[in-house]
């Protein structure tokens, strides 16, 4: 479904040349969540923006359900809704507006449209917001609105950028259970975060990323095994911890991780 | 491109902005209300300046005759001022019992003559402040005609402070009552003499105007419409763009919109076309509440109508609306692409909003030409975006129609040029992530050196040649003022050559050395082999007769101003102190080679070069050869020569050989100049060369100049053919503690 192949991307300001992204691989399934966890400044913003076509990448490429995010951006951007911190809510629509709009960016037509906005205004509880400026809404609120505007035209594909960064307990376990729910539909989602017990609950495999670089990768089980260290916080510390002095990930063995 | 996409984006944006309180209040309602309230703020002002009440001091009021008195009851006489003006005029005497005062009054009257009066003392000033008086006015005693016939009228002194407005309009009122009661006394002393006022005064002036009102009045409304039209077409563009691009960007919902399938260009064409709409909108609401207030103020029917008289304007014609309504797309196009592309670019709207003041100062003088008088569309002017298209609207407005249809190609080309560059600067902007996506950059002087010596290259980069060339225009400029204007050999040697090396070598030098790594490579300074130098002195003899034929011919389209040619003569003047002719030569010819030939052969050629090629290097470096002589008939000659002396540097790698031909070349153009003809006149083989005509040297046998001709073919090709070897720049590597720069 996805497919992640050597994405790298450099920048280059005053201070010289930045890698963002260095030869990052890997694959997500339908019915599956994908976590990415990372400190932050890790990358996984920069990875996400380049899966939905809004960066380019320097080197290396991604397919998004059978397109090519460098020769299909148009197609890829259909397949996939993406839900970050960064895709606010227009402070001057309606949340009906606003879910509707992007309904018709996607091109559906009203008989699909309609009944569609009907079924996820019922389904997240908005209705009470339909005819609610986005600059009078709450955090949760409009993350509901991007959650309804994303999955508008109901994309297989989902990402999530840090979700529920901001969001009270309350609005980040519904953000939660609706990731868990898609999952259960069959969607393929890529889930960034920084809060272990999310990851930990939603995601079917992770990687941890730290500078740009995938430092392990594959289902929580797995890492433990690996790594020896059951405390999936205190492993994700040490990796990092490994990344910062330039170390290649440890392997197998995991001695060095336990000293 | 999808236009149904674009359609959505551009009915979404709309609402936007329409929902927009701060938009429409700066786009839409500001218009609407600023006409009538300029229009009603004029009204009260007019009103206000002829009801200003002030007080004068009359000093030294005993002085005055008591037969054609000047004030009565404290106030100007009757007549000698307007009713309405007399009646808040207060005249105060100044006091009598204060004896220390009147002293010191009289005192000061008394010295002075009428021709160098002192100045106003300070404790006059102080006494004014102090009293609150808006205006002195000063009468001395009466000087006795009768007893010295030279002594002239008496000078009645009017003491004003200009940083007061009431003192400026009390002295105004002053001046015109003084006046006509001078006249009055005037006409009473000649009745007296039985002499008719009109003996003395035979002739008065009145002007009359062809032009009726109507045309007088579409000139003014040609000035200021398109104007107006520009102005708000510019301020209604750039709100919206700012909010619809960095706007977005700050509020974070540009990344959700990028990330629908909408493609980027549907989206910068719904975006732009929002822009726009708002932009036209704004300048239609301007014009409309303009012509509308123009209408109840200045229109025949109503009251008001005095302020149009007081004017002299009435109502624009009728069918210069629709023409600039045409006008309007072009000049909308144009900004609203250029607003989109700087709003692309800001990270946020207050600094969108810094960038305003910029684009509204390169507009400006765009605007301003057209103001000026004398400036009309011709083919000069109509290639001058925007400025063509209102000279254009200058025209229309006033009936020059066959001028208009003229220049109406080149204006509408020169228009559609702009638009799609702006429109085309606006996309790539936007479609550029690494300006949309810009993180705020810490700016640290630090970064910047390092970053700088860093990217230093082996030779300049094209930037630092246009640098180079740019800084040389801009000392040759400064030099021009700063130069004295009669000098002597003395000083004029000293400053010519001081200028040279600051003007024009310095700053290839500098950059040389601070941009590049390889600074001798930068300048082209290597010895060549000896016989270039020989050939290159050679080809400046046998091309002279060609550049002296190009100067006459330069001289002939394009007269030499007066000012140029008394100048010229300075310059001989200047020469003949020069202690021989040695001396002259060092400072016209061998001076200037080496100065420009580092700068313009050396620095910005090899600049150009690493970017251009060749031969568009050698072009460009010798326009700017060109640029830097000031008298544009040396310019032309000078950007041949160029030519010539940058294909000589590329030819040879250095610029050696190019000092040489610039040097001779120079030194014969002098002697051409400074020569004898009497000298030509007793030498046969000169005259075989040179011809003479009313004991000037004009220019060269046609025989010579053919055979030189020939000649310097023939050394072009010895150039050509021959292989220059490469150039191994080790020895010119600085070392690496002073070429590293950190």
């Amino acid at each position: 479904m996805i497919h992640v192949r050597q994405l790298c991307k450099h920048y280059s300001d005053m201070n010289g040349e930045f890698v963002a992204l260095d030869q990052v691989s890997f694959d997500v399934m339908p019915g599956q969540v994908y976590g990415l966890l990372g400190p932050n400044g890790a990358g996984k913003t920069t990875l996400l923006r380049i899966l939905c076509t809004v960066l380019k990448p320097t080197s290396g490429t991604a397919i998004i359900n059978g397109f090519d995010i460098l020769e299909q951006s148009e197609q890829v951007r259909r397949q996939l809704g993406f839900v970050s911190t960064n895709t606010a809510v227009y402070d001057r629509m309606t949340g009906w507006e606003m879910v509707e709009y992007f309904g018709r960016l996607y091109g559906l037509s009203d008989a699909v449209l309609l009944p569609r906005l009907e079924f996820l205004f019922d389904r997240f509880k908005m209705n009470d917001m339909r005819n609610v400026l986005g600059s009078h809404m709450s955090t949760g609120m409009k993350q509901k609105v991007s959650i309804a505007r994303a999955m508008v035209h109901d994309p297989p594909v989902l990402v999530f950028d840090e979700a529920t960064s901001g969001l009270d307990v309350v609005a980040a376990r519904d953000v939660l259970t609706t990731v868990e729910q898609l999952r259960d539909a069959g969607k393929c989602i890529v889930f960034s975060s920084h809060i272990m017990s999310e990851v930990r609950r939603v995601c079917d495999r992770i990687a941890i990323v730290h500078c740009g670089r995938v430092v392990a990768e594959g289902s929580i089980g797995d890492l433990v095994k690996r790594f020896h260290q059951p405390d999936l916080e205190e492993l994700f510390y040490q990796l990092i911890a490994y990344g910062q002095i330039g170390a290649e990930a440890p392997a197998a063995d995991g001695k060095e991780l336990s000293r | 491109m999808n236009l149904k996409t674009i359609n959505l984006v551009y009915q979404r944006e709309l609402r936007d902005q329409m929902r927009d309180r701060r938009t429409l209040f700066t786009v839409l309602i500001l218009p609407i209300l600023i006409y009538p309230l300029l229009g009603l703020s004029m009204l009260h002002i007019s009103q206000f300046s002829s009801a200003e009440p002030c007080r004068i001091w009359l000093i030294g009021a005993d002085h005055l005759p008591s037969d054609s008195p000047l004030i009565a009851k404290s106030r100007f006489c009757e007549g000698l001022l307007a009713e309405s003006e007399r009646k808040i005029t207060v005249v105060e005497s100044a006091v009598l019992n204060d004896r220390s005062f009147n002293e010191r009054i009289r005192e000061y009257l008394a010295s002075g003559s009428p021709d160098l009066p002192l100045p106003v003392p300070e404790w006059l000033k102080q006494e004014m402040i102090a009293r609150n008086f808006d205006l002195a006015i000063l009468v001395p005693a009466v000087v006795n005609s009768s007893s010295d016939d030279s002594a002239g009228a008496t000078n009645i002194r009017i003491v004003k402070n200009s940083a007061r407005g009431t003192s400026v309009t009390a002295a105004q009122r002053a001046q015109v009552a003084i006046q006509k009661w001078t006249r009055d006394i005037v006409v009473k002393n000649l009745g007296q003499l039985n002499i008719d006022v009109d003996e003395v005064r035979p002739y008065s002036v009145s002007v009359d105007d062809v032009a009726d009102n109507a045309t007088i009045s579409a000139i003014k409304w040609s000035k200021t419409l398109p104007l107006i039209i520009v102005i708000w077409a510019l301020t209604g563009a750039f709100y919206p763009a700012i909010d619809l691009c960095a706007g977005e960007k700050e509020r974070g919902t540009l990344e959700t919109l990028l990330s629908s399938p909408a493609p980027r260009s549907d989206i910068i064409g719904g975006k732009l076309l929002t822009v726009m709409t708002f932009s036209m909108l704004t300048a239609v609401l301007n014009m409309l509440s303009l012509g509308i207030s123009a209408a109840l103020l200045v229109g025949p029917s109503t009251h008001s109508s005095f302020l149009g008289q007081q004017l002299g304007i009435t109502l624009p014609p009728f069918y210069v609306f629709p023409i600039l309504l045409l006008a309007l797309f072009p000049i909308s196009g144009l900004f609203s692409a250029l607003a989109f592309a700087i709003a692309s670019f800001a990270r946020s709207t207050k600094e969108g909003q810094y960038y305003l003041m910029p684009l509204m100062m390169l507009t400006f003088p765009l605007l301003i030409i057209p103001m000026l008088p004398g400036t009309h569309l011709n083919m000069g002017t109509c290639l001058i975006p925007v400025t063509g298209l209102i000279l254009l609207l200058h025209s229309i407005i006033e009936g020059n129609i066959g001028t208009a249809a003229t220049f109406f190609g080149p204006v509408c080309a020169v228009t559609l040029i702009g638009c799609g560059l702006a429109l085309k600067w606006s996309a790539y902007q936007f479609n550029d992530e690494s300006i949309l996506f810009r993180a705020a950059d810490h700016i640290s002087f630090r970064a910047l050196f390092k970053h700088w010596a860093k990217r230093r290259t082996e030779t300049p980069t094209m930037t630092y040649a246009i640098l180079c060339a740019v800084m040389i225009l801009i000392a040759k400029f400064f030099s021009t003022f700063m130069a004295s204007a009669h000098p002597n050999w003395g000083t004029f040697w000293r400053q010519t050559v001081m200028l040279l090396f600051i003007a024009v070598a310095l700053p290839a030098i500098v950059l040389a050395l601070a941009t590049c790594r390889m600074p001798l490579k930068s300048l082209q300074l290597k010895m060549p082999q000896p016989w270039t130098l020989a050939l290159a002195g050679l080809l400046a003899i046998f091309l002279h007769p060609i550049f002296a034929a190009l100067t006459d011919l330069v001289m002939k389209l394009y007269p030499l101003s007066t000012s140029t040619v008394q100048a010229e003569g300075m310059m001989r003047d200047i020469f003949s102190g020069a202690p021989g002719m040695w001396a002259t030569l060092m400072v016209l010819a061998v001076a200037p080679a080496i100065c420009e030939e580092l700068a313009f052969r050396g620095f910005v050629l090899s600049g150009l070069r690493s970017a251009l090629g060749k031969f568009p290097a050698v072009l460009i470096a010798s326009a700017f050869f060109g640029l830097a002589h000031s008298v544009l008939q040396q310019s032309i000659i000078t950007f041949f020569i160029g030519i010539v002396l940058g294909l000589l540097a590329v030819r040879t790698e250095s610029i050696v050989p190019c000092i040489v031909f610039h040097a001779v070349h120079n030194s014969l153009t002098m002697l051409f100049v400074k020569i004898d003809p009497g000298v030509v006149a007793n030498s046969e083989w000169l005259q075989k060369i040179v011809l003479v005509r009313d004991g000037a040297l004009i220019g060269y046998q046609p025989m010579a100049a053919t055979l030189c001709g020939v000649a310097a073919c023939v050394l072009a090709l010895i150039l050509c053919r021959h292989r220059v070897e490469e150039t191994v720049w080790k020895w010119s590597r600085l070392p690496r503690a002073a070429s590293a720069g950190g």
